[in-house]
């Protein structure tokens, strides 16, 4: 008898433990924001790493905290992957110790929103709306739920053109601005060996695949989510890829300290690459100074789309966020105001996806680092190019699954087109995914 | 001793539920609690949620779906493959160096052994990810060190981390350079219990030390070596930080363990179903492969 009441008692301890965590927040309908900055309180933890998290600590919070007496605002520098991890266990928790505020990258909104669909605040109940013209459009569509609610809000952007070495260009006698389709890279390439023995560039991931078929408009995934690697902007990306291995123009560079190496010791001519590049380039390269300099982003055929983007992130408020209303004028503040994002671009290399920002002298600046370009301004006038792209819930296992191939197509000379294919058939398998077709 | 007695019995009076039968199991709740919530619960939800697939939000039971991906699913054999060469060429290196090692520490001609002990222990405490960085900047195929004397004796450099094979090798150098100690110092231990004698009658009949070597010391380590195996070979299949942190798990998965798969699907992808059937199968091939050397070394 005594056992049975001691299992008993055991198994309600058991239950209570495990039921014991379940947290409750807000509704979005039930937020209204106040009109009087001072009427907003309360407490906002953010979560954000890196240069995003120096951005909103030291370029935003002081001026935020002016317009906003009465929030109290603390960013925890927390790294990338913990965010991830510490999210989506917060989650699968029913949303328990998330914080108000947390960086997520354009890429990954979906992997969290396609597991959780009620995982972050609509941000279009709370007046957000208002502010959609002011950022590039390739950006905010990709930070929409299905129902077209905006659910993030844009930071980031990372416009891309091909950064290159002005030096080596002289030396071999090639002029950037006779390249305007993919032939004419290799072309140019080719001579670039020719001349100077250098590889034209380095990889070391499905970067340069992605950065290719956005630039046609196309993805890894069509609008419905359904798999769409094998399409005809794939093979176009995959024969210039192969070709580029043919002629003995690319080489691998194994990960981003390869790909940092390769820029460092003249390994490459050029890189195509995303604006935040120069950041890393300044910090880790100082010693080229005046010899990189950009040009855009080679047409597959002549007058086609010359622009691309590759990462950036968003800021969310978690659903079960209990302070919404100062989170989100943070959150407002730090991805609308004209001022920080300048900071943001001058202190840390981040650049804005507001576009209002480019219109602030800094961007037409003559970069002593860049050829005394205006480099800024070149990479901004790329934005309203950028076709949008879904990127779905599955982005980062397909990306996955396409670095290998990559690596299989430069290492061990697996065909470009194979890759395609094989990769499609393995992301299907990944993914449980629908390829068109 | 007798006021708890005493104490116990008065509360015996009391409540009546406290009595010096039910004291253990009272002491011992906590425990049991813990053990119940953080073990016992967790194996017995991740074995359901092997069977669950997670559809917009919500898990809902899909029967044998994961296992029966998990079987058609190629980078996974590619990842129990690249596990698979690991054990086999790792540990048997490792477990030779290690009894060699033992062996020589335990000579009576060598000095400071305490300093060797340590020094052969050290990398099994060693924090992974600081070694990891150490080996990084070792092994780089342009700036490194080791290929900085390659090519200063005149060999070739060798892409130690970006081609797949190098990759391996360079995976199994790192694992051997960890574990090599920590199997060393268990052996020494097994060493230490060898009777005496036994060398004494070997050397009175005229044994070589060789011969001590092979008819003494090694059957006389079996057990202590059987125990060395099952370990590693639990250890490889856990193998997570090194490729993790050295390699990524390239180039082209060459270097993907089993637990890096498990680990990219659970917290890369949030498949935690697919997760647990993953983790599933790793227990299961981890008891069958320990159950067979017990199996080999008792016949």
């Amino acid at each position: 008898m005594k056992k049975q009441y001691f299992s008993v008692f055991l198994i309600t301890v058991m239950v209570l433990l495990l039921t014991a965590c379940s947290g409750s927040g807000e509704s979005a309908a039930d937020v209204s924001i106040p009109q009087n900055p001072e009427d907003v309180e309360g407490d906002v933890t953010v979560w954000a790493w890196a240069l995003e998290a120096n951005y909103l600590e030291k370029d935003v919070l002081p001026a935020f905290e002016e317009k906003y007496p009465n929030v109290n605002v603390t960013i925890e520098h927390i790294g990338v992957d913990q965010v991830y991890q510490k999210v989506s266990a917060g989650l699968s928790s029913g949303g328990s110790g998330l914080p108000d505020v947390v960086q997520v990258e354009n890429n990954r909104i979906h992997s969290f929103t396609d597991e959780f669909p009620d995982a972050f605040t609509n941000l279009s109940e709370l007046g957000y709306d208002e502010h959609e013209d002011e950022f590039a459009e390739a950006k905010i569509a990709g930070l929409k739920d299905s129902d077209g609610n905006i659910i993030a809000m844009p930071r980031d952007l990372g416009p891309v053109a091909v950064l290159y070495r002005t030096d080596i260009f002289e030396e071999a006698g090639v002029d950037p601005a006779s390249i305007e389709t993919w032939n004419d890279y290799i072309a140019a390439g080719k001579k670039v060996l020719e001349q100077t023995g250098k590889y034209f560039l380095g990889t070391d991931g499905d970067g340069i695949l992605r950065i290719m078929m956005q630039q046609q408009g196309s993805y890894y995934f069509d609008e419905d989510g359904k798999l769409d690697i094998s399409s005809d902007a794939g093979e176009k990306a995959a024969n210039i890829l192969q070709q580029m291995k043919d002629s003995e123009l690319i080489t691998y560079t194994n990960n981003w300290d390869g790909q940092v190496a390769a820029m460092k010791n003249g390994e490459v001519a050029t890189h195509p690459g995303a604006v935040w590049w120069s950041g890393t380039m300044i910090e880790q390269m100082p010693e080229l100074a005046g010899k990189w300099d950009m040009f855009k982003l080679p047409a597959f055929e002549e007058g086609g789309t010359r622009a691309s983007n590759d990462g950036g992130s968003a800021l969310a408020i978690p659903s079960e966020s209990d302070n919404k209303a100062a989170a989100y004028v943070f959150a407002e503040f730090a991805t609308t105001d004209v001022d920080s994002q300048i900071k943001a671009l001058t202190n840390r290399g981040l650049f804005p996806a507001l576009t209002a920002a480019y219109e602030e002298p800094v961007f037409s600046e003559e970069q002593e680092y860049f050829n005394n370009q205006p480099f800024f301004k070149k990479f901004a006038d790329i934005v309203p190019e950028i076709p949008a792209v879904n990127h779905d819930g599955a982005e980062l296992e397909v990306r996955s699954v396409m670095g290998s191939e990559i690596e299989a197509f430069l290492l061990d000379d697996k065909p470009a087109l194979e890759m395609l294919t094989e990769g499609e058939k393995q992301a299907v398998q990944q993914t449980g995914k629908e390829t068109t077709e | 001793m007798t006021s708890t007695t005493k104490r116990l019995e008065a509360s015996k009076t009391k409540k009546g539920f406290i009595t010096p039968k039910t004291a253990p199991y009272i002491f011992v709740l906590p425990a049991l609690l813990l053990f119940l919530a953080f073990t016992v619960y967790p194996i017995i939800a991740s074995f359901l949620l092997s069977f669950q697939t997670r559809i917009s939000g919500v898990y809902s039971f899909t029967g044998l779906d994961n296992y029966i991906r998990l079987f058609s699913d190629p980078v996974f054999y590619k990842a129990l493959g690249n596990t698979f060469i690991i054990l086999l060429v790792q540990v048997p290196v490792m477990l030779f160096l290690a009894v060699i090692l033992a062996v020589l520490l335990q000579s009576k001609l060598l000095n400071m052994k305490g300093f060797y002990r340590v020094s052969f222990f050290t990398p099994a405490i060693t924090s992974l990810v600081a070694a990891s960085i150490i080996f990084i900047l070792l092994l780089n195929t342009d700036y490194g060190l080791v290929n900085y004397i390659l090519t200063s004796i005149g060999m070739e450099r060798v892409p130690w981390l970006s081609n797949g094979l190098w990759a391996k090798i360079s995976l199994i150098m790192v694992t051997t350079w960890r574990w090599t100690g920590y199997n060393m110092v268990i052996l020494l231990a097994g060493l230490q219990n060898i009777p005496h004698d036994l060398y004494e009658a070997a050397s009175i009949d005229g044994a070589s030390s060789i011969k001590k070597f092979f008819h003494i010391t090694i059957p006389q380590l079996k057990p202590v070596l059987l125990f060395c195996f099952v370990l590693s070979t639990i250890g490889s299949f856990q193998l997570f930080d090194e490729p993790y942190n050295l390699t990524g798990g390239g180039p082209n998965n060459a270097t993907l363990t089993i637990t890096y798969y498990l680990y990219n699907q659970g917290f890369g992808y949030f498949d935690f179903g697919y997760a647990s059937a993953i983790a599933y199968v790793i227990v299961l091939f981890i008891a069958v492969l320990s159950w067979l050397q017990f199996k080999v070394v008792k016949e």
